[in-house]
C-alpha cells in the first residue's frame, strides 16, 4: 500500500526533504520526538525554578512549552508519511535508565496507531494551553506549570513503546489532573477531587497489575510492547489479564458502569483540565486495549467481548439517555463524552481492522471535538456566569463566532460528514455490519439520534431565545478564537482527508492484529 | 572495627548525658552533634562494606561461634543507616516540639539507649544477643512511652507493656530452643545445622515460633492490637521514632531468619506468614480509614505497610527480598515524617482531631507540599519513593503465582490512599472559621524543614530508583546468600 502522501504533487518536495533529513542523520526525527515529550517538561521545570518574573515572561513560556508537542506532532505526521514506514514503528529510541534488570527501559517510538494520537494530543495541548494562558486564572505560573506537566505525560504515554513508561506517563499526567481539579475546579472542587483520586488510582492500579501480569505472565519478562507481540500466553491466563486490562482501562475510559467519576469531573475541572483529559488522557485506556490487550491478548478479547458489547451499550444507550435529561451544559458535555466511548469499544468489539481502525480515528476526533466543545463551554460560563441551559439564552445575536464555532462542534461530535468523526463512526458501522452480530448497528444508530437530540436542543437552548442572563464580555476573544480554530481546522483536516491518517492506522492495526481477523480496510471507505 | 560505632557512640552518649542530668541547651547541642555524627559514621559503613565487602568483629578476641560476633552485611549497614536517620530527624524535631524547661531529662539518654538497641538487633550475629538488643530496645521503649505520659496514657501504654513481656519471654524461650535443637545460638552455626536438619518437624516448629516472636514485634496480624493504641500517646518526636523504626526490626529478623538462618523449603511457614501479611495490611489499612485523628491513622498504616514487606519476604526469591527491603527503607523515612507533619499540624491546629483541623493549605502550603508527597508516596502513586517497592512486590507476587495476595494488595494500596486523602481534606483542605492557625507559634518552621529534609530524601529515592533498587537487591542477594554468610562469620569451620 503507498502512502497517501504520494497522491499528492504538492507535498513531493516535502517529503523529499523529510527523507533526506532521515538519510543525513537518523536520530533527527528522533530528536523532534524527545522534544515533544520533554520540551514542555523542560519549560514547566524552568518555570518552577524561575525567581519572580513577569506575567508575561510566564505567558510567553508557557506558550513556547505548549507549542513544542504540537510541532513536534506535525513534523512527526509529515516525516512518517514521507518515509513510508506503511504502520510500523519509527523514530525509535531506546535509552537504558539503570532498570533493565527489571525489564524496563526508555523506549520510545510512534506506530500508525499512536502517531495519530500523538499528533492530536499535540494539537489538544496547544489549544487547551493557549486558552489557559488567556484564562487569567490566580496562581496563573502554577496552572501553566501543571498543564504543561500534564501535557509532557501525554505525548510521553503515546510514545512509549515500553508498557512500564507506559504505565508512568499516564500518571505523571494524571497527578497533575487531582491537583487542577482540586484548586481551580468550580463548585464542589474538593469532593470530585477526591473521588476522581480514588476511582482513576482504583483503574490505574488494576491496569497496572495487567501490565505486569502481561510481562510477568507471558514468560517475555520484559515491558518492551515489541518483544512481547512474539510472546504467547496460554488461553486461561489471557481471558485473566484481558479482564484485568479491560476494567482497570475501563474504569479509566468511563466504560460503564464505571463511569460514574467522569460528567461531574469533567464538569468541575477547569476547562483547559477537561479538555486534556476528556480529549486526550481518556484514550490511554482504549489506547491500551488497542495497542496493547487486543494484539497480545487476542483469545481473551474474544471471551469478554460479548460482555464488552453491552457495556459499550450501556454507554452509548443509558449514559445517551442520561444526557439527554442534562440541563447543565458542562455536565451534558461530560455525559456526551462518555456516550460517545461507547462507539469506540464497539470498534473493539467488532473485532477487524476497519473496527478497531475507525476506533482509532474517533479516539483523534472525538479528542478534538470534546476539547473544542468544554472550551466553548468555558467561553460561555466566564460570560454568563452559568452553564444551565435553562438560564441561557440568545446568545447567538450576542457572540455570533461563539455560535458559530458551537454549532460546528455539535456537529462534529454527532459525526455529520465533512468532519474527522464522521470516518470514525462510519467505519465502526462498517465494520458492526461485518460482525457477528449485526444487530448491534440499530440501537447504535439510535445513539446518533439520541447525540443529534441532545446536540441541536443544545444550540437552541443556548443561542436562540430569550436570555435570562446578563451577557459580558462580547464574542470570542483573539486568543479564544484562535485556540477554537486550531481545533476546528484539525477535525476539518482529518475530516476531508481522512487517509493522511487511516492509511498507516489501517497498516499498523494489520500489522498487530490477529491473521484470523476479518479485514476491510479502513482506507477503501474514502476511495 | 568499624562495626563497633554504631554501638559505642550511643552507648557513650547516653552515659555521658545521665551524668550531666540537667536539659540544657548545651546538652541538646551534644546529643544533636552526636546523632549527626552516628549518621555521619553510618554513612560511613554502609560505603566500607558496599565497596570493601561486609565486616565481622568478634568481640574480646572470641571466634565464632563461641564469643560474640558482629557483622555489617550490606541489610544490616542499610539498617544502621535508617536508624541513624530517623534518630537525628527525631531528636532535632524534639527540641522544637518540646521546650528546655519541658523535655524530661531522661529522654535524650533513653533515645540513645533506644537506638543503641535497634543498632545492636542489626549488627549482632547471634541469636542471644538479639534477645538483649530487644531488651535493651523495650526497656528503653517502656521508659520513653511513659516518660511524659498521665494517667490515662500509661493505661493505654498497659497493652504495648504486657504484650511486649510476653514476647520477650517467647524469644528467650526461642533461645532456649534454638540451643537445644541446634547446639549453638549463633546465627551462621545456626544456619549450618539447620541445613543438616532440613524437612524435620522440629524445625518448622521452631520457624514457627520464631515467626510468633517475631510477628508480635513487627505488629503481624493478630497480634497488632497494642500498637495503634500506644503509638499516638507519645511525643510525636518519639511516635515518628518508634513508628518508622520498632516495628522494622521484627521485618528484619524475618528477614534474617528466612533468608539467611533456615533452610529454603519451609513452604508451610512460608503460606502461614503469606496469608498472615495479606490480613495484615488489609485490615490494618481499615482501621487507619476508621480512625478520626492523624497519629491513629498513621499508627494503624504502620501495620498495612509491614503487612506489604512480611508478604514480599513469603516469596522467597531475592527479587522478592530487594523488593521487601527497599519498601522497608521508603517506609521507614516517609512514615517518620508523616508523623512529624502530624506534630506540625499538632502545633498550627493544637489538635490532630481531624474534625477540628483545617485550613494549613492555604496558611502552611509548604507544610501541605510535604505532607502531599509523602502521603502520595506511602499510597505508592509512581514516581514517588513507595511505588517503586510496592511496584516490586507485585511484580514478585505474580512472579510467584500469588494472584489473591497480589489482589488484596492492590486493594490495600487504595485503601492508604483513601485514609492519607482523609487526613489531607481534614488538615488542609477544610476550611473552617472556628479552626485557628497558630502561625505565631513558630516552632512549626523548623519543623517543616525538617519533613522538608525526610521528603527529599524519599523525593531522591524516587526519582534516582535504579541506584537504590540495585542497593536492595544486593542487601537481598546477601540475605539469601547462605555460604558467604557461614564463610564470613564462621570462616572455613565446617
Amino acid at each position: 500500500m503507498m502512502s497517501s502522501i504520494a497522491h499528492l504533487a504538492l507535498f513531493d518536495g516535502v517529503a523529499e526533504l523529510f527523507r533526506a533529513m532521515d538519510a543525513a542523520s537518523p536520530r533527527a526525527h528522533t530528536s523532534v520526538l524527545l522534544l515533544g515529550i520533554f520540551g514542555p517538561l523542560a519549560f514547566a521545570l524552568a518555570l518552577a525554578i524561575s525567581g519572580k518574573l513577569e506575567d508575561r515572561a510566564v505567558k510567553i513560556a508557557g506558550f513556547l512549552g505548549f507549542l513544542l508537542p504540537a510541532l513536534s506532532g506535525l513534523w512527526l505526521w509529515i516525516a512518517y508519511l514521507s518515509l513510508g514506514v506503511e504502520g510500523g514503528y519509527a523514530f525509535l529510541i531506546n535509552a537504558s535508565t539503570g532498570l533493565d534488570f527489571l525489564g524496563v527501559s526508555l523506549f520510545l517510538g510512534l506506530n500508525g496507531i499512536s502517531l495519530p494520537l500523538y499528533v492530536m494530543s499535540g494539537i489538544v495541548g496547544l489549544a487547551a494551553g493557549i486558552y489557559a494562558i488567556q484564562s487569567g486564572v490566580e496562581r496563573l505560573r502554577l496552572y501553566i506549570i501543571l498543564h504543561l506537566i500534564m501535557l509532557g505525560g501525554l505525548m510521553g504515554l503515546f510514545a512509549s513503546i515500553d508498557l512500564f513508561f507506559f504505565f508512568f506517563f499516564h500518571e505523571f499526567a494524571l497527578i497533575p489532573t487531582f491537583l487542577l481539579i482540586a484548586i481551580w475546579g468550580r463548585q464542589g472542587r474538593r469532593a470530585v477531587a477526591l473521588e476522581l483520586t480514588i476511582y482513576l488510582t482504583l483503574g490505574a492500579m488494576l491496569t497496572l497489575a495487567g501490565l505486569i501480569a502481561l510481562a510477568v505472565l507471558s514468560g517475555a519478562g520484559s515491558f518492551n510492547l515489541i518483544a512481547l507481540r512474539v510472546a504467547l500466553m496460554e488461553t486461561g491466563w489471557q481471558n485473566a489479564v484481558y479482564g484485568l486490562l479491560l476494567i482497570g482501562m475501563g474504569i479509566l475510559v468511563s466504560l460503564f458502569p464505571f463511569h460514574s467519576w467522569a460528567p461531574r469531573g469533567y464538569a468541575t475541572a477547569p476547562a483547559p483540565t477537561a479538555m486534556l483529559h476528556a480529549g486526550v488522557l481518556k484514550k490511554f485506556g482504549l489506547y491500551g486495549l488497542i495497542q496493547i490487550a487486543v494484539p497480545l491478548l487476542p483469545e481473551g478479547a474474544m471471551a469478554w467481548n460479548p460482555l464488552l458489547l453491552w457495556l459499550a451499550l450501556g454507554n452509548i444507550l443509558i449514559i445517551g439517555l442520561i444526557t439527554l435529561a442534562q440541563r447543565d451544559l458542562k455536565l451534558m458535555l461530560g455525559n456526551a463524552s462518555v456516550m460517545h466511548m461507547g462507539y469506540a469499544f464497539l470498534g473493539i468489539f467488532a473485532f477487524s481492522a476497519a473496527g478497531i481502525g475507525g476506533a482509532v480515528l474517533m479516539m483523534v476526533a472525538h479528542g478534538l471535538s470534546v476539547a473544542l466543545l468544554f472550551l466553548l463551554a468555558d467561553s460561555i460560563e466566564t460570560r454568563c456566569g452559568t452553564t444551565d441551559m435553562r438560564d441561557l439564552g440568545g446568545l447567538g445575536n450576542q457572540a455570533p463566532v461563539l455560535m458559530a464555532f458551537f454549532v460546528a462542534a455539535i456537529m462534529a461530535s454527532i459525526g455529520l460528514p465533512g468532519f474527522a468523526n464522521f470516518w470514525g463512526e462510519l467505519a465502526i458501522f462498517t465494520a458492526l455490519w461485518a460482525s457477528a452480530s449485526p444487530w448491534v448497528i440499530a440501537p447504535t444508530v439510535a445513539g446518533i439520534v439520541i447525540s443529534a437530540i441532545y446536540g441541536l436542543r443544545a444550540v437552541a437552548r443556548i443561542f436562540f431565545g430569550e436570555s435570562a442572563t446578563e451577557f459580558r464580555g462580547g464574542d470570542l476573544r483573539g486568543a479564544e478564537k484562535a485556540a477554537a480554530l486550531i481545533l476546528l481546522l484539525s477535525l476539518f483536516f482529518v475530516g476531508f482527508w481522512p487517509r493522511s491518517m487511516s492509511d498507516s492506522i489501517d497498516a499498523a492495526v494489520a500489522d498487530s492484529f490477529p491473521p484470523a481477523a476479518t479485514f476491510a480496510p479502513v482506507a477503501a471507505l474514502d476511495d | 572495627m568499624q562495626v563497633i560505632f554504631p554501638l559505642l557512640i550511643p552507648l557513650l552518649t547516653a552515659i555521658l548525658g545521665l551524668l550531666a542530668i540537667r536539659s540544657s541547651a548545651g546538652r541538646r547541642l551534644f546529643f544533636a552533634a552526636s546523632a549527626g555524627g552516628q549518621l555521619l559514621f553510618s554513612l560511613w559503613l554502609l560505603a566500607s562494606v558496599f565497596s570493601s565487602g561486609s565486616q565481622v568483629m568478634y568481640l574480646g578476641g572470641w571466634s565464632a561461634p563461641y564469643g560474640i560476633v558482629l557483622v555489617a552485611d550490606p541489610i544490616a549497614a542499610i539498617m544502621v543507616v535508617l536508624v541513624c536517620l530517623t534518630a537525628f530527624s527525631c531528636i532535632l524535631y524534639g527540641f522544637q516540639e518540646t521546650s528546655i524547661r519541658n523535655e524530661h531529662p531522661l529522654r535524650l539518654p533513653l533515645i540513645q539507649f533506644l537506638v543503641l538497641g535497634l543498632n545492636l538487633s542489626f549488627l549482632t550475629g547471634d541469636l542471644f544477643n538479639l534477645f538483649v538488643a530487644f531488651e535493651v530496645m523495650l526497656l528503653a521503649s517502656y521508659a520513653l512511652l511513659t516518660l511524659e505520659a498521665d494517667d490515662w496514657d500509661v493505661r493505654q501504654a498497659f497493652p504495648y507493656l504486657a504484650i511486649n513481656l510476653f514476647g520477650s519471654a517467647f524469644l528467650i524461650a526461642l533461645c532456649a530452643f534454638a540451643y537445644g535443637l541446634f547446639g549453638t545460638l549463633n546465627f551462621a552455626h545456626i544456619a549450618v545445622r539447620a541445613q543438616e536438619m532440613s524437612g524435620e518437624p522440629l524445625l518448622v516448629a521452631f520457624g514457627m515460633l520464631a515467626m510468633l516472636v517475631f510477628g508480635i514485634k513487627a505488629g503481624l496480624f493478630p497480634l497488632y492490637y497494642w500498637l495503634p493504641n500506644a503509638y499516638p500517646i507519645m511525643p510525636i518526636a518519639l511516635a515518628a521514632l518508634f513508628g518508622g523504626m520498632l516495628t522494622k526490626v521484627g521485618v528484619y529478623v524475618l528477614l534474617r531468619l528466612f533468608g539467611t538462618i533456615l533452610p529454603h523449603d519451609m513452604d508451610l511457614l512460608y503460606v502461614v506468614l503469606a496469608w498472615l501479611s495479606a490480613a495484615t495490611m488489609f485490615f490494618g489499612v481499615l482501621g487507619a480509614a476508621s480512625r478520626p485523628y492523624i497519629r491513629g491513622i498513621l499508627s494503624f498504616h504502620i501495620l498495612s505497610q509491614v503487612g506489604f514487606m512480611m508478604l514480599a519476604i513469603t516469596f522467597m526469591t531475592p527479587f522478592a527480598f530487594a523488593a521487601a527491603i527497599l519498601y522497608m527503607a521508603h517506609n521507614i523515612i516517609v512514615k517518620s515524617g508523616l508523623f512529624l507533619v502530624g506534630g506540625a499540624v499538632m502545633v498550627l491546629n493544637r489538635t490532630d482531631k481531624l474534625e477540628n483541623t483545617g485550613n494549613l493549605w492555604v496558611r502552611t502550603p509548604v507544610l501541605g507540599v510535604g505532607f502531599l508527597l509523602l502521603a502520595l508516596s506511602l499510597a505508592g502513586i509512581p514516581p514517588l519513593s513507595g511505588f517503586w517497592g510496592k511496584y516490586m512486590i507485585i511484580v514478585a507476587g505474580f512472579t510467584a503465582g500469588e494472584y489473591v495476595l497480589v489482589a488484596i494488595a492492590i486493594v490495600t494500596g487504595l485503601l492508604t490512599l483513601f485514609s492519607m486523602l482523609k487526613i489531607w481534606m481534614g488538615s488542609f483542605w477544610q476550611s473552617k472559621e472556628s479552626v485557628p492557625v497558630v502561625t505565631s507559634d513558630r516552632r512549626w518552621i523548623p519543623m517543616t524543614v525538617i519533613v522538608g529534609g525526610l521528603t527529599v530524601i524519599s523525593l531522591i529515592i524516587g526519582l534516582l530508583p535504579e541506584f537504590f533498587i540495585q542497593m536492595a537487591m544486593t542487601a537481598a542477594e546477601g540475605l539469601l546468600d547462605k555460604d558467604a554468610y557461614i564463610r564470613l562469620v564462621l570462616g572455613d569451620l565446617p
